[in-house]
This record gives C-alpha cells, structure tokens and sequence, in this order.
C-alpha cells in the first residue's frame, strides 16, 4: 500500500494503517525531537505527543510533504514542552538520572560505515556536543529551522510548512541563526579537531 | 580598514549555500565574494558549518512510537452532527412547502380555494354606477373593436394593458360610450391589429370566452362598455403575491445550507 492509500486508510480510522506511517517517519521525528529538545527523555516524550496529535489531527493533512506535515506536529510538540520547561525549570531526581545515564554520547547511533575509527567517532561525539550545545542557545523556531534545513535537509517550502512560518521569514530565520552557530561554535575552536574547525588554520 | 559584512550579505551567503539565488544574484554575489576578503571568509565559514552539520550522527529510537488501540483518543462523531442533520432536513422541507405555497395557487388561502373568477359585465356595470355615485374614477378595463392580444387573458387580472384612468363620458344607462378622447400610450402599442376582429384571436390561437372582459372579445354589442371596475386597493388585494413570507424563505434557506455544510464537516472532522 503506498503512502497515499495508507494516509487514507488512517484518516478514516484504520490505526493499523497510521502505525504503518510512523513506522516509516519514527526516526526522523525522534531525531528532529532530539535535537530541539536536547535530552532523549523529552525528544521522546515529544515524539510520542507528536504522533498522537498527528492521528488526532489527520483530517486536516490536505496534501503535500507529509513529512514536513508529520514534522509540524514534532516541532509543535517540542515547542509546547519548551515551554513548559520554561515555565517549570526545576527538574526531577529521575529526569536527572535519565539525563546522565542516557546522554547523547552514550545513546545508541545508527551504524556509519563511513566511520569504523574510533577516533573518528570520538570525535564526532565531541563535535555533537559542541553544536548540541549551540543549538541549545538558539531561540527555539530559529533552532528548528537550522535542524530541519541543514541537519533533515528539508527544502525551504517544507520548512515553511513545518514551521509554520512564511518563506521569507524562514529565509532570514535560517541565515540569522547559522551565523549565531558560527558564533558560538568558534568558543569551541579550541576543542575541536582541526577539521571541524571554522575558523583556517592560516589565519590562525 | 576591516570591511563589515551586512546581515543583507550574510542573508544573500545563506540563500546562496542552498541554491536560493537567480543567476544574475548568484554572479553578483560571487563576483563581491572575490572583491572582499571579509565576504570571502563569512562564505568559508558558512559552508564549512554547513558539512559539519550534515555530518551530525543520526539517532536509532529506543522503542516504537506506534499507537496502541487502548491509548488512542477515539474517533466519536460529534454530538451536534445528528441535531445538525435533523435541523437541516426539517428545514429543507418547510423551504419546499413554503415555496409550493407561493408558487401553486391553489395553496394559497386556508381553503385552498382558487380566486372567485372575474364578475360578469351586468355585475360591473352596476359596481361601476356605485363607484361614480361616489364620484370616483377607478380603473377600468374596456375592449375596443381592434384588442391587443394582452387582452385575450395574457397576465390575466385586472391592470392590464387597456387599462385607463381617463374618465369616459357615459351616457346615462352608463352602458354605451361615446368616442373616447385621444387614447394615452397603450402598453403595447407595437401589438395594435389594425385587421379584422378575429385576426388577434387567430394569432394568439384562443377562442373568444363569453364570461369576462380579460379572457376573450365581446360580442359586437358589447364593444365600448365598461366591464369590470376595480379600485386600485381591490386590484392591490386581487393580485397574486409573489411570495407570501419571503422573510421565513431566507432564514429557512441559511438554516438548512448552513446546518447541512455544519454536518458535513463535522462528519470530517470525527
């Protein structure tokens, strides 16, 4: 059954048919969850509530990207978990244990043949860390924006679509907010490989 | 001097590392890239960021993020989709029987009784000696030697085309008529016959009817007698109403299409 005739399926009712839909778009939006949010407990807390929303709202998917469709409803949800962390900063003794027993380095990655070293994985974790830590002090829509564009490779339409936001303010969204990564990334330099540094040795 | 780079420029790098820009913007840009230092390394640094970002590890979920029939939300109709419906069906058919009120005369009045037909001549004649007692001038509907069609029961009722207000000199059997004045411009004058009598009969293809001025010709003898009078409020009264509650036909219209649109989408949204 292709992707259509599933959407359909599900619109009417058919959870078997909706399961198959989340089956194909689970890691996404738990990767996009995780980014936004930082912590895995929340990016799957995020993602679960996004699911649920997405079956809820269904009905309203009137064609296009269902990716960027299925990726609204993740950014929505990080969003309204964002704030309300903001409104309730303090944080529980099992989230604490959950952050340091499951943070990002020790989380389980998908298998890259690209990089059997474990140098090389080491120094990915430590670049991850690094732009984790920046994404963090983005404002959330530009945080989302730069994951979707530069990390999920979305298009500007479908950015626009899952943020909700016009092209134009997506467009200089995205710059503004590339621009405060270099920033933030360059109190790194010093941390990160040469290769990952922004920054040309020759000008050193 | 150390050249500033703009927020401009920095938002013209960005839509240049995703191909956003036309060629002649794409040439511009790259051409002041060339010309700047400054632009040339904000331009190194944006696509050096942009390949460590797309080299960020992607993550396997820990568990599946399917739903389960216990913990989804059901899908209930709405509670107002039933009451919609009625509402829009009982309001469809009180739209169609006050329609066919209006439109089927024999709807009309409690009875369901047609009008009373048009009075016999002798009958106006005698309304018409009461009505000039009182010394109105009412309407009055007259066939000449040379009708129109109109009159042939074409519309029907009075104030029809040969209708006039111009008081007639009558004699005082108030039967025959002297010559009128110079007759005002008919409805249709374009309609005159100037042939014989029957000839509109032929055309219009209706049989003169010995009952009424409206439905046919008189016979010659009757030519030039007033028919049949009405006041201008009696023929007001007489006339068939277009419509008898045009108020209540628009709400019951809104009513009905917009209970029906309701319906259907609340039936989408279950």
């Amino acid at each position: 059954m292709d992707e259509s005739a599933l959407i359909r399926s599900a619109s009417e009712g058919d959870l078997n048919a909706f399961n198959r839909l989340v089956l194909e778009y689970q890691e996404v939006a738990f990767n996009v969850a995780l980014r936004m949010m930082g912590e895995v407990p929340a990016a799957e807390d995020a993602t679960q509530t996004a699911f649920l929303s997405a079956y809820k709202n269904l009905h309203q998917y009137r064609g296009g990207s269902f990716r960027a469709w299925v990726l609204r409803m993740v950014t929505n949800a990080c969003y309204d978990e964002l704030r309300r962390k903001k409104r309730r900063p303090t944080v529980s003794l099992e989230d604490k244990r959950n952050e340091e027993e499951v943070g990002l380095e020790e989380y389980e990655l998908i298998a890259d043949p690209s990089a059997p070293d474990p140098q090389l994985t080491l120094e990915r974790n430590e670049l991850e860390h690094a732009i984790q830590h920046c994404l963090d002090a983005l404002p959330a829509d530009s945080r989302a924006v730069v994951i979707l564009a530069d990390i999920e490779g979305l298009d500007y339409e479908e950015i626009a679509r899952a943020a909700a936001a016009p092209l134009g303010t997506i467009k200089s969204r995205l710059a503004r907010a590339r621009f405060k990564l270099r920033d933030c990334l360059q109190a790194f330099e010093e941390l990160l490989p040469a290769r990952y540094r922004l920054i040309k040795e020759d000008r050193e | 001097m150390i050249r500033q780079v703009s927020d401009r420029e920095r938002e013209q790098l960005s839509a240049l590392l995703d191909g956003r820009l036309s060629t002649a913007e794409k040439a511009a840009l790259e051409q002041k890239i060339t010309a700047s230092p400054e632009l040339a390394e904000e331009w190194g640094q944006l696509q050096r960021l942009h390949a460590m970002m797309k080299e960020l590890p992607r993550h396997r979920v820990r568990r599946s993020f399917t739903l389960r029939a216990g913990t989804v939300p059901e899908r209930r109709p709405s509670p107002f989709l039933l009451p919609m419906r009625w509402v829009s069906g009982l309001a469809s058919i009180a739209l169609v029987i006050l329609l066919a009120a209006d439109y089927f005369p024999l709807l009309q009045h409690n009875g369901m009784i047609a009008p009373a037909p048009a009075a016999p001549a002798s009958a106006s004649e005698s309304v018409q000696a009461d009505r000039s007692a009182q010394g109105q001038f009412p309407s009055q509907i007259i066939t000449w030697s040379t009708p129109t069609p109109r009159a042939f029961g074409k519309g029907g009722g009075p104030g029809e085309s040969l209708k006039q207000s111009v008081p007639l000199q009558q004699d005082n059997a108030g039967a025959n008529m002297a010559a009128p004045a110079p007759a005002p411009m008919l409805e249709a004058p374009a309609e005159a016959q100037p042939a014989a009598t029957s000839a509109p009969l032929e055309s219009s293809g209706e049989k003169p009817s010995a009952e009424g001025p409206i439905l046919g010709i008189r016979p010659t003898e009757e030519q030039g007698k007033i028919l049949e009078t009405e006041t201008p409020s009696e023929a007001a009264a007489n006339a068939p109403e277009r419509s008898l509650h045009p108020a209540a036909e628009i709400i019951l219209l809104i009513l009905a299409v917009g209970s029906a649109a309701t319906a259907i989408l609340l039936k989408k949204r279950k």
